[in-house]
């Protein structure tokens, strides 16, 4: 299996940990160089930490040694084949040095897809994790995304087997697609505005025309907290309040990493109309259900038909993503009911069903203050790390290397069975690991009773 | 036989904004609920516009059937938090005719200072009187000062900033401290302050530091300054048992030698660091963003 991904990230570090610990080959491709690739600035053999170095050449056990290379499979695909055929015998860093002065440097542009399919083991299992982008200047990473978007366009292939598609990656990398197909799918979410702000001055101008207080503002392309702003517009004297991670430096929209609060409505407006420029969708400022003073949203991964993990991220402010510093915590913390729980289960299943190609989700999800009832923020088709679970168990990665595991044989098999007769290859006789958590610990009967202490830790 | 039941009546976004209710549809849900009658604690949440429209009509209803109010003994008016309703933009009402209508009042509690009026307090009976708010005007200061309050165990007030109606500076805390007349008074809170360091050196010279059991500094910007004054000092008064610092700005090396204080539990939750902006550095109260 394939993990195209960042190198010193910790989805690469704790997926990597997964597969070794279950011997699976595990063959890892960095962004970077699909990226310089795409820049046509040289070849790879430049690049000495050639991502597809590859353990799967090493591992005696590997998929690709077994099968690919020698299959007529393998042939039929050409350069694939050579390409793994390489791989296997060590000598990767020189076999794409030669793919990439025959494919990119003739055509830089229109190559991509060709170009990575030259790293794919065929009949492979593939996870697509996002780049790392090394720039707190936002219209910069606006900039990264379009690129980051334009490959994943071309890397659709028939011939191997995604966790999540690049299609449906894309479709969430998207907020206002992603909204408008989950809603399509009659999915309880948190409000889009039709609206479309062209500019601080109109957004705030409607907001009083429609006796709108509280809005999100948030760039459709980015992800996590970065370049969102929480606005309140006081209703009757129109006095302005915003939170946000960002702040303008120099003219340009710069990401931090904590939250703002901003009363000047100079300032206010300065930061909104940059962010505005990053293309944005409106949405409706629900007031979330808060535990002990401290207001809270859920991450909830979701994967191979159940959920893995719950994260609540607590927060005394509007944004409560995780890396600005607000606390996380395990679900069995706040106490929910079992309705609630069944609920989000329910909305998690039907949300990610709304996806084709979509295996696992990272769900954004806020309970209603007052009702309780469940409503989906967001969905991310690469939103599955939750520190708690790979700091604990690492159950998710363990889960889905297991299930690329299956999937990568059972796709093996179909392929041989239709063009070759049997070839007496064994099963990966692989335990199932723990699905993660089918029981929700001590669920608390108590919810909506529970007040909040009155003194001291009572927040704003 | 003492009643013991709480319930919290409070209107979501979504029902004020379909339905016309308000304070005054709430006062008459209270009344109307059959469950009222046997609580002894009524905390009143979001009564709809909270940013334009006053609790008044339920206060004036108290003031109106006392009778029918009279088996609470703890109230608590503005349960709202910044998800439905920034705390400075809440409205408050006029408290002033409330002593005289709830004299078995043992415990308010009050989230929201504009327009927040106190009036002439003299209660026989209040024990614990809290005020949660992004900023405290001085009307609410003068009400305190003056207030009657002889069975007063409890006393909390965030402070604020400027922009959110504290008009004062240590000078009205000073004399605050100094014209307050509180016999009974265990524990002192003066919170959420952005001179945090200031007030604790006040209260460590005031009158109640060798009267109060628990000292409350929290949710201000305290750094080691205060923190070094507290170490030295609070070793002098046995009598205090506990100091809640919850959301300070203390070093990792303050609050190491305030966790060794013998004899007190100090709760120290909620490190802060101060924010760096084109060089400058920045201390926030927490009640202010």
């Amino acid at each position: 299996m394939l993990l195209l991904g960042a190198r010193e990230s910790k989805r690469t570090v704790f997926l990597r940990r997964a597969a070794e610990r279950a011997g699976e080959p595990f063959t890892f491709l960095d962004w970077d160089e699909i990226f310089s690739r795409n820049a046509a600035k040289g070849s790879v053999g430049q690049n000495p930490d050639g991502a597809a170095k590859g353990t799967a050449g090493q591992s005696p056990d590997s998929a690709v040694n077994g099968t690919v290379g020698q299959s007529p499979d393998g042939a039929a695909n050409g350069t694939v084949g050579q390409n793994l055929d390489g791989a296997a015998n060590g000598t990767v860093g020189q076999n794409l040095d030669g793919a990439a002065n025959g494919i990119a440097g003739q055509s830089p542009n229109g190559s991509i897809g060709a170009e990575w399919k030259l790293f794919l083991p065929a009949r492979a299992a593939v996870k697509i994790d996002p780049p790392v982008w090394n720039t707190a200047d936002l219209s910069q990473m606006q900039g990264y995304l379009e690129q980051y978007r334009r490959i994943l366009r071309t890397m659709s292939a028939s011939d191997v087997r995604f966790l999540n598609s690049p299609e449906s990656i894309l479709l969430l990398l998207d907020k206002r697609r992603g909204k408008e197909c989950l809603q399509g799918a009659g999915i309880p979410t948190t409000k889009m505005y039709r609206f479309r702000a062209e500019s601080a001055e109109k957004l705030i101008r409607w907001m009083a025309k429609e006796r709108v207080s509280s809005v999100f503002i948030k760039p459709r392309f980015f992800s996590g907290a970065a370049g969102i702003m929480a606005l309140r517009r006081h209703p009757a004297a129109g006095q302005l309040l915003a939170y946000t991670s960002c702040y303008l430096k120099n003219g340009k929209l710069i990401n931090a990493k904590r939250l703002f609060a901003m009363r000047e409505t100079d300032q206010i407006l300065g930061v909104l109309e940059k962010i505005i420029e990053l293309d944005c969708i409106i949405e409706k400022w629900h007031p979330k259900l808060s535990f002990q003073g401290k207001s809270f949203d859920l991450r909830v991964v979701y994967q191979f038909g159940h959920i893995a993990d719950i994260a609540v991220r607590q927060s005394r402010g509007p944004i409560t993503n995780l890396h600005l510093n607000n606390q996380a915590c395990p679900v069995e913390t706040i106490g929910l009911s079992e309705r609630t729980m069944d609920a989000i289960e329910d909305v998690c299943q039907r949300a990610v069903r709304a996806v084709p190609g979509l295996q696992m989700a990272g769900i954004d999800i806020l309970l209603e203050k007052g009702s309780g009832r469940p409503l989906v923020i967001e969905m991310n088709g690469q939103g599955d790390l939750l520190y708690q679970d790979i700091f604990g168990e690492n159950r998710i990665y363990t889960e889905q290397i297991y299930q690329m595991g299956q999937q990568e044989t059972e796709w093996r098999k179909l392929g041989e069975s239709k063009r070759k007769p049997k070839r007496g290859r064994t099963e990966r006789g692989k335990q199932e690991p723990k699905r993660g958590r089918t029981k929700w610990g001590s669920r608390k009967p108590s919810e909506g009773t529970q007040r909040k202490e009155w003194s001291g830790n009572v927040a704003d | 036989m003492k009643i013991q039941g709480t319930k919290r009546y409070s209107y979501s976004y979504e029902e004020y904004e379909e339905n016309d209710v308000n304070a005054a549809t709430m006062l008459e849900e209270i009344l109307a609920d059959e469950e009222f009658t046997s609580l002894n604690e009524l905390v009143i949440g979001c009564w709809g516009e909270a940013w334009e429209d006053s609790p008044q009509p339920i206060i004036n209803g108290i003031v109106q059937q006392p009778e029918k109010f009279s088996h609470i003994d703890t109230l608590f008016v503005g349960d709202i938090d910044f998800e439905e309703c920034e705390l400075s933009w809440i409205i408050q009402g006029d408290y002033s005719k409330l002593w005289g209508a709830m004299p078995q009042l043992e415990r308010l509690v009050i989230k929201g200072s504009t327009e927040l009026e106190l009036g002439d307090i003299s209660h026989n009976n209040l024990k614990e009187l809290e005020i949660i708010c992004g900023g405290l005007q001085q009307s609410c200061f003068d009400s305190i000062q003056e207030a009657k309050l002889p069975e007063l165990q409890k006393l909390f007030l965030c402070i604020g900033i400027e922009d959110y109606g504290f008009e004062g500076d240590v000078n009205t805390l000073k004399e605050f401290l100094e014209k307050t007349d509180f016999p009974k008074l265990t524990y002192l809170g003066l919170a959420d302050s952005e001179i945090q360091d200031d007030v604790a050196k006040l209260i460590l010279e005031s009158k109640y530091i060798d009267q109060i059991s628990t000292l409350d500094l929290s949710l201000g910007t305290l750094t080691d300054k205060g923190g070094a004054l507290l170490l030295e000092e609070i070793p002098k008064h046995p009598n205090i048992k506990k100091i809640d610092l919850t959301y300070h700005f203390l070093s990792d090396e303050m609050v190491e030698k305030l966790k060794g204080l013998s004899g007190v539990e100090v709760i120290l939750d909620e490190p802060q660091e101060p924010e760096e902006y084109d060089g400058e550095v920045y201390y926030y109260a927490m009640l202010t963003e």
